[in-house]
């Protein structure tokens, strides 16, 4: 009996070169964005909220890149100190609504019968509702901000979520191992704990990725509304909504510069998520 | 006995019969053969037998009641390559079920992984990879030292060497038979291949539409047929020298 004991070995390098340049790069931007949001109040060349009047509308410069905006504020700084609760919005989303949605599903799965309807059917509903209208909705009930907005969003992501997961638990339990686990004597919880999430993971991550973009289109939607985070809180869902004025006034640096920078993100999780999910 | 299946039947959806009426029994380190084609009901035994399924009526008893049922009867399936976690490397699938099942310590839990290793002819090589690095035969001796790893009493074998090569079948079938002879423990084997039985069993029924057509030890049943289905499931065993009947040269 011979073993195969080295695991296929691949060098970064030709990892990296078979992700293709288009995932490279897009893999290279998040990273950057990532750190970026990490460490912006110590990149941010200026504060952010400092209003100079006087120098309203500068024109790019070496002291200000990207210029500065009615108020005098500079945008680079604040785009970079946006780059915060424009990630962050995203992910408490993708958090809550994984952890809600694969609980959901794995446990309606598991147990099946009525209470397998029943989530389904709730989940449908859910569906059948758009996540934007949700969260404006109860935005205006309980008031705008960052968690109103977040929250909502995450309830109206549990379906997207939930029902891929669904799918892929109920074939993950039709596998024999499953049985085999059963006849150890394991109890379901365990079963469930111990390998069907540790099996579903690498799908979540997946899932999480792609709804990752969507959410942060979602909630710069909803910033842009006036329903998010308020002024004069760094964002650029609503930097791009407080540029808008000034765009007739000949300065659109603002909105240009925040709606580049959403675009830019959003593609480059996406590819990356896409990516993932054709391995 | 460690096993008594009484009048066991199993009704599935409310009119399909795929147990009708069986009873055999397993002696304490006895190895019992379930024979049948496709759809005779003998996987339907082994699995009521398993809890994986619940009788319709009849009765399962497993040596003393008091003993969790896990402890007494454990269960190889016919497909290696989906009966493991993926996931899990061999010596965290055993040691799942050691600590599960055994009082045992990290350190008496690691000598207790390579006892079971080496009583499937395995070693401590395989104990740090995923199944999808082992072979077939090896995922299937895998199988078998999980099952072995609480100490239980019965093993139930469902096809467990139907998916292997030829030669790795041999392997196994050598390999369970030195197992039983090592742990004491019996066998429920259930097949549809007649020409493994006489390997590894004392004792065997042969089931046809749910019901047991006959029984007996498997010199009597195997060597000297009385029922005609048995006749005719023996006569079908291929031999050196088998030439098959071709289309048109028949009757």
């Amino acid at each position: 009996m011979t073993l195969a004991l080295a695991a296929p070995l691949r060098l970064p390098a030709r990892r990296l070169a078979a992700l293709g340049w288009a995932s490279s790069l897009a893999g290279l931007i998040c990273a950057l964005v990532v750190l970026i949001a990490v460490f912006a109040p110590w990149i941010a060349p200026h504060d952010p909220n400092a209003v100079d009047p006087l120098n309203a509308y500068a024109p790019l410069s070496a002291a200000h890149p990207l210029g500065t905006d009615d108020l005098g504020r500079d945008l680079l700084s604040r785009l970079i100190l946006g780059s915060r609760t424009s990630l962050a919005g995203p992910l408490v989303v993708i958090v809550l609504s994984g952890a809600t949605g694969t609980a959901l599903a794995v446990s309606a799965a598991w147990i099946g019968g009525w209470f397998d309807a029943a989530v389904s059917r709730v989940l449908d509903i859910l569906f059948a509702f758009p996540g934007l209208v949700l969260a404006i909705t109860v935005a205006a009930l309980f008031g705008a901000g960052f968690l109103a907005p977040v929250v909502a969003l995450s309830l109206a992501y549990v379906p997207i979520i939930a029902r891929v997961m669904r799918a892929a638990a109920l074939r993950e339990r039709s596998l024999p191992y499953v049985e085999a686990l059963r006849v150890q004597g394991f109890s379901g919880w365990h079963i469930c704990r111990r390998h069907l999430l540790p099996n579903l993971a690498p799908l979540l991550v997946v899932q999480a990725a792609i709804s990752f973009g969507y959410a942060m289109i979602d909630l710069a939607s909803i910033s842009f509304l006036g329903l998010g985070l308020q002024p004069p809180a760094a964002d650029w869902g609503l930097m791009i909504a407080n540029g808008q004025p000034s765009i007739l006034a000949g300065f659109p640096q603002q909105s240009i510069a925040a709606a580049v920078a959403v675009v830019i993100t959003v593609v480059a999780f996406t590819v990356v998520a896409e990516r993932m999910a054709a391995r | 006995m460690i096993l008594e299946v009484t009048d066991l039947r199993k009704v599935f959806r409310g009119d399909f019969v795929a147990v009708d009426g069986v009873s055999f029994a397993v002696p304490v380190g006895g190895s019992l053969a379930i024979v049948g084609e496709s759809g005779s009901g003998k996987t339907t035994c082994a699995r009521l037998v398993a809890g994986l399924e619940r009788a319709t009526s009849g009765t399962i008893r497993l040596g003393d009641d008091g003993t969790p049922r896990a402890r007494v009867v454990q269960m190889v399936f016919q497909d290696p390559y989906q009966s493991l976690d993926r996931r899990q490397t061999v010596a965290a699938c055993l040691d799942e079920v050691l600590a599960f099942h055994t009082g045992l310590d990290r350190a008496e839990r690691r000598r207790r992984i390579g006892e079971l290793l080496e009583l499937v002819g395995l070693d401590q090589r395989h104990a740090g990879v995923l199944p999808r690095q082992l072979s077939g035969g090896q995922r299937q001796r895998v199988a078998i030292a999980r099952a072995l790893a609480p100490s239980p009493r019965l093993l139930i074998l469902d096809e467990a060497v139907a998916a292997l090569d030829v030669s790795i079948q041999a392997q196994i079938l050598n390999l369970l038979v030195d197992a039983r002879a090592a742990t004491g423990v019996g066998y429920l084997f259930v097949t549809h291949d007649l020409s493994v039985v006489r390997h590894v069993c004392d004792d065997v029924v042969v089931m046809r539409r749910g019901r047991i057509v006959e029984s007996g030890s498997v010199e009597q049943v195997l060597g000297a047929p009385s029922a005609d289905y048995t006749k005719k499931l023996v006569g079908s065993i291929p031999r050196p020298g088998w030439v098959p009947v071709r289309g048109g040269t028949r009757g």
